[in-house]
């Protein structure tokens, strides 16, 4: 059995140029593969820790009423309770109060509808990354004072330390209640819908502005990699809903995002499908001229007496060392060139993409399975490509091979 | 020692499929071969050699006659019983382009034996042995393209002899050699022939060729014109 193997592995190297061509060409398409599915990944992380780095955070807990309906009186049932299991999960490296009310927010200039944001500042630091979205100003230093959307400046017409008056409803009662306070800082999340609508506000203020005691709305959690317990089935989301609480990860609260990550796994299976054809004419192209140009040989084995699987086997090697020979040269330009994009990446800085803003370069990340799945899949379907050649070469009639020269 | 080894029966063979552009490259050939025999086939050009020995090796099949080889009829063996038949019966030797290039002198000779399941043991004793026969031992590494076409011809005689076959049929094995090689090969052939008592049948156009077989039957036509035992 040996001497087909060696036969089929030997024939490779016959036309060196060829096969080099040959394996190059292919060896692009695995390592365009790998690049994809890496920088993919570094988009789907990059995006998804900014997103979850702002307001979003990696899991939220809610009145499950809210959820459907964000009405005031919607807040957290049992407070207490809930915050003490919450310390009982090593996962959650801190926690966070919001407040949440519709209002209006009103200039000498201007009056528009807004969304009030109460939050806890020493808390919200620890857990979120919002105080680096300030773009002016300190963020609210006293209790009378508000961070506003960049939006929100400009159409109000205000600046750091301008008055304005916030109006809002009080929850129980249904009556206005009105203060005055001062900006204190701006803030630009990149996205235009929020940055027209936000304020916020100390919590506590918030809290006795709609008459709520230390009730709130909203608890944002911080798991340290958002990654860690995205699935909404794991059983910590299950454990912190309770009391009509409910506790969701950023992938269900935000299902936009999450489409991303399966629509990022959908287009790697297109590219892969797409790069799969090519390669699949590639190979049988180089194949076929293997095989016209040593014709006559394959009528001298068959004289011999080569049966099918012997032919089959050396036809077989050929192709799976060429694959072989592919994935190794597709595993070399991945390596060059997804250590350049891991170590300078692309800068998308700015841009918008499913309302999160690219704060950051996109880098290549290596994962594992890069580097196993699309290689052996490389070789698996050039070997599997190459039956259609074997089968030609089976077929073949043994003394048109010979152009009958016995 | 008069055995028969080969039988050739009323063969015809048409090729062309339109009546007017026929050829009748074969026309009702009658051939016996005894076992011990060296044979040389000669004739003109487009007399039938060829396809005469296509056809006696299986490779080609008749328009009608039969072939028998120790009185089996080959022409009505299924395709893989005839290719292993071929295989432990019948020895061949191209023109040309006999060895696989890939493979060394070793392995090229193995080859066959490895398709007969001969153990890795007795294939390297047998190749050692014809090696030595064939004059090419301390070679048995070399790929065919580090051999002069002349040693290349005596691997593939090689070949064609260490499958044990019951006889070995060569179409023009001497026509790529200048005729000092041509002739050296030839005797090795007689040697095999000889010594062994293998069974040659062999087409040649060189008349050095012909003189030194003991049978040699010329083809005109596609019929056999003379059939003269030499001495
Ligand atoms: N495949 C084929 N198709 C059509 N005609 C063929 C074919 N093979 C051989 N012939 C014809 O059959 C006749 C015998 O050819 P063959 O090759 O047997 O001659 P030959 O004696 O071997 O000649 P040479 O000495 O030139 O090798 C010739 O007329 C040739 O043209
Ligand atoms: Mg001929």
């Amino acid at each position: 059995m040996l001497i087909f193997i060696k036969l089929g592995f030997r024939n490779v190297f016959r036309n060196k140029r060829r096969s080099l061509l040959t394996a190059c060409a292919i060896g692009v398409s695995i390592c365009a593969l790998i690049i994809t599915d890496g920088f993919m990944e570094g988009m789907i992380q990059n995006m998804v820790k900014t997103a979850t780095s702002g307001l979003l955070g990696h899991g939220q807990i809610h009145h499950s009423s809210y959820i459907k309906n964000p009405e005031v009186e919607f807040v957290i049932k049992n407070p207490k309770n809930i915050e003490s299991k919450i310390l009982n999960e090593s996962v959650i490296q801190s926690w966070s109060r919001r407040v949440y009310s519709l209002g209006m927010i009103s200039s000498p200039r201007n009056a528009i509808n807004t969304s009030l944001v109460g939050i806890d500042l020493r808390a919200e630091k620890k857990t979120t990354d919002i105080i680096n979205y300030l773009t002016k100003g300190s963020f609210l230093p006293s209790e009378n004072s508000v961070v506003i959307g960049r939006e929100l400046e400009k159409k109000l017409g205000v600046q750091v330390g301008s008055k304005v008056v916030l109006t809002t409803t009080e929850a129980k009662t249904g009556e206005l209640r009105q203060d005055v306070f001062r900006v204190s800082g701006v803030i630009s999340f990149g996205s235009k819908k929020t940055d027209s609508s936000i304020v916020f506000v100390q919590i506590g203020k918030l809290q006795t502005l709609l008459s709520l005691g230390n009730n709130y709305h909203e608890l944002v959690l911080n798991l340290g990699d958002p990654f860690q317990i995205d699935d909404q089935n794991n059983p910590f989301w299950k454990r912190l809903s309770f009391d009509n609480n409910k506790a969701r990860s950023w992938a269900t609260i935000s299902p936009g995002l999450g489409a991303v990550v399966d629509m990022s796994a959908l287009s790697i299976s297109i590219i892969s499908v797409i790069m799969g054809i090519l390669m699949g004419l590639i190979i049988v192209n180089a194949l076929f001229m293997a095989i016209f140009e040593r014709l006559f040989e394959f009528g001298v084995v068959r004289a011999l007496g080569t049966k099918n699987k012997h032919l089959m086997l050396t036809m077989l090697t050929e192709s799976t060392t060429l694959g072989a020979l592919s994935a190794l040269f597709g595993i070399v330009l991945a390596l060059i060139f997804g250590g350049l994009l891991a170590y300078y990446g692309i800068d998308y800085g700015g841009i918008e993409f499913n309302n999160v803003t690219f704060r950051e370069p996109i880098y290549f990340i290596f994962k594992t399975h890069q580097w196993i799945v699309y290689p052996l899949a490389g070789v698996l379907f050039t070997t599997i490509v190459g039956i259609y050649p074997a089968i030609f070469t089976i077929r073949l009639n043994i003394n048109r091979a010979l152009k009958k020269t016995l | 020692m008069n055995k028969k080894v080969f039988e050739v029966k009323n063969i015809c063979k048409d090729f062309g499929e339109s009546r007017d552009t026929t050829v009748h490259a074969l026309k009702n050939v009658n051939l016996v071969i005894q076992k011990g025999e060296f044979t040389a086939l000669v004739g003109p050009s487009g007399s039938g050699k060829s396809t005469l020995l296509n056809i006696m090796s299986g490779l080609d099949l008749p328009t009608s006659g039969e072939v028998y080889l120790n009185d089996r009829h080959i022409n009505t063996m299924a395709s893989n019983e005839l290719s292993d038949f071929r295989r432990d019966h019948i020895g061949f030797i191209f023109q040309s382009y006999n060895l696989i290039p890939v493979l060394t002198v070793k392995e090229n000779i193995e080859y066959i034996m490895v398709l007969q399941n001969i153990s890795a043991k007795e294939r390297h004793e047998r190749v050692g042995e014809i090696l030595k026969t064939i004059g090419l031992e301390g070679k048995e590494n070399r790929l065919p393209t580090q051999l002069s076409g002349g040693q290349q011809q005596r691997v593939a005689v090689a070949r064609a002899i260490v499958a044990k076959p019951d006889i070995i049929l060569a179409d023009e094995p001497t026509a790529n050699l200048d005729s000092k090689t041509g002739g050296a090969l030839l005797e090795m052939m007689m040697g095999l022939n000889e010594e062994f008592n293998k069974t040659f049948v062999f087409s040649t156009h060189d008349q050095k060729i012909m003189d030194k077989a003991k049978r040699l039957i010329t083809l005109e036509d596609g019929k056999i014109k003379s059939d003269e035992v030499l001495t």
